[in-house]
C-alpha cells in the first residue's frame, strides 16, 4: 500500500516537473547614451497593460533596476524597454504602445528576444529619437 | 603509484581544457573613445582591447557600444559563433552610426 503510496507521488511529481513553465529571474536597467539612467517602463510580450499595472518600471523612482522572474512558455520571450517621462517621481503618461513611448519620450524604446540561460543582466542603451534635441 | 596518478590526472587535465567555455576575442569600436559593455557590464571604452567571453553561467554573451553622439549597438554571441570566431581568428567589431 505504501510502496503505491510512493510510486504514485512519484509519477504525480515527475509529470508535474515535465508541465511545467521553465523561469529565469533577469535585472533589467536602462540609460541614454550618455550613460545617464533613463526612466523606462518593461513590457514582456507585448502587453502593455500588464506592466503598467505591475509597475514594470526602472529609474522612475531613482536610480533603480528591476527584477523580474520571467515564464519561457516558447524558445524566446520578447521583451521591450519603452521609455517614460518623469515628473516629480511620477509616470506623466504610461505607454500604450511603441509608437506613443517613443512619440511622447523622444527616445527610442529597444525590443529584445531573451531566452533561456542568457545573463542576467539585461542592460538598455535607448538613443534619442533622431531629430530630438 | 606515481605514473598511475599522472595517468588519470593528464587525461582528466585535457577534458577541462576541451571543455572550456571562456574565450579571449578583441573588441574594438568605432568611433575608438566608444563605451563598451558585455553582459550589462562597462569593461572600458578604446579602441581595440582584448575581452573575455565567459559561456560558464550564461548561454549567450552580449556587447553593447554606446557613444553620446551615434547610436549604439548591440551585438549577440553563442558558444557555437564564438567557436567559429576563434577558428577563424575573427575579432569583435563594433561601427556605430552617428545620429
Amino acid at each position: 500500500m505504501n510502496t503505491n503510496r510512493l510510486l504514485s507521488l512519484s509519477l504525480l511529481l515527475a509529470t508535474a516537473a515535465c508541465g511545467s513553465i521553465p523561469t529565469q529571474q533577469f535585472t533589467f536597467d536602462a540609460v541614454d547614451t550618455n550613460e545617464q539612467p533613463r526612466p523606462c517602463m518593461l513590457v514582456v510580450n507585448d502587453d502593455w497593460p500588464a506592466a503598467a499595472e505591475k509597475g514594470q518600471y526602472v529609474n522612475v523612482a531613482g536610480d533603480d533596476t528591476l527584477t523580474l522572474t520571467i515564464p519561457f512558455p516558447s524558445a524566446e520571450v520578447e521583451v521591450t524597454m519603452a521609455p517614460v517621462i518623469v515628473e516629480n517621481g511620477k509616470v506623466t503618461r504610461v505607454p500604450k504602445s511603441r509608437k506613443e513611448a517613443r512619440d511622447y519620450s523622444g527616445f527610442v524604446d529597444e525590443p529584445r528576444r531573451l531566452m533561456l540561460g542568457d545573463p542576467k543582466l539585461q542592460w538598455f542603451i535607448l538613443a534619442r529619437k533622431s531629430g530630438s534635441s | 603509484m606515481r605514473r598511475n596518478h599522472l595517468s588519470i590526472l593528464l587525461p582528466l587535465l585535457a577534458l577541462c581544457a576541451c571543455n572550456s567555455t571562456s574565450f579571449v576575442r578583441v573588441v574594438s569600436v568605432n568611433p575608438p573613445d566608444a563605451s563598451v559593455y558585455i553582459n550589462g557590464v562597462r569593461v572600458g571604452a578604446g579602441d581595440s582591447r582584448p575581452q573575455k567571453f565567459d559561456f560558464g553561467n550564461n548561454k549567450r554573451v552580449y556587447v553593447q557600444a554606446t557613444h553620446p553622439d551615434y547610436q549604439p549597438e548591440l551585438e549577440w554571441f553563442d558558444l557555437e559563433k564564438m567557436e567559429h570566431m576563434v577558428d577563424t581568428d575573427t575579432n569583435v567589431k563594433l561601427t556605430l552610426r552617428a545620429r
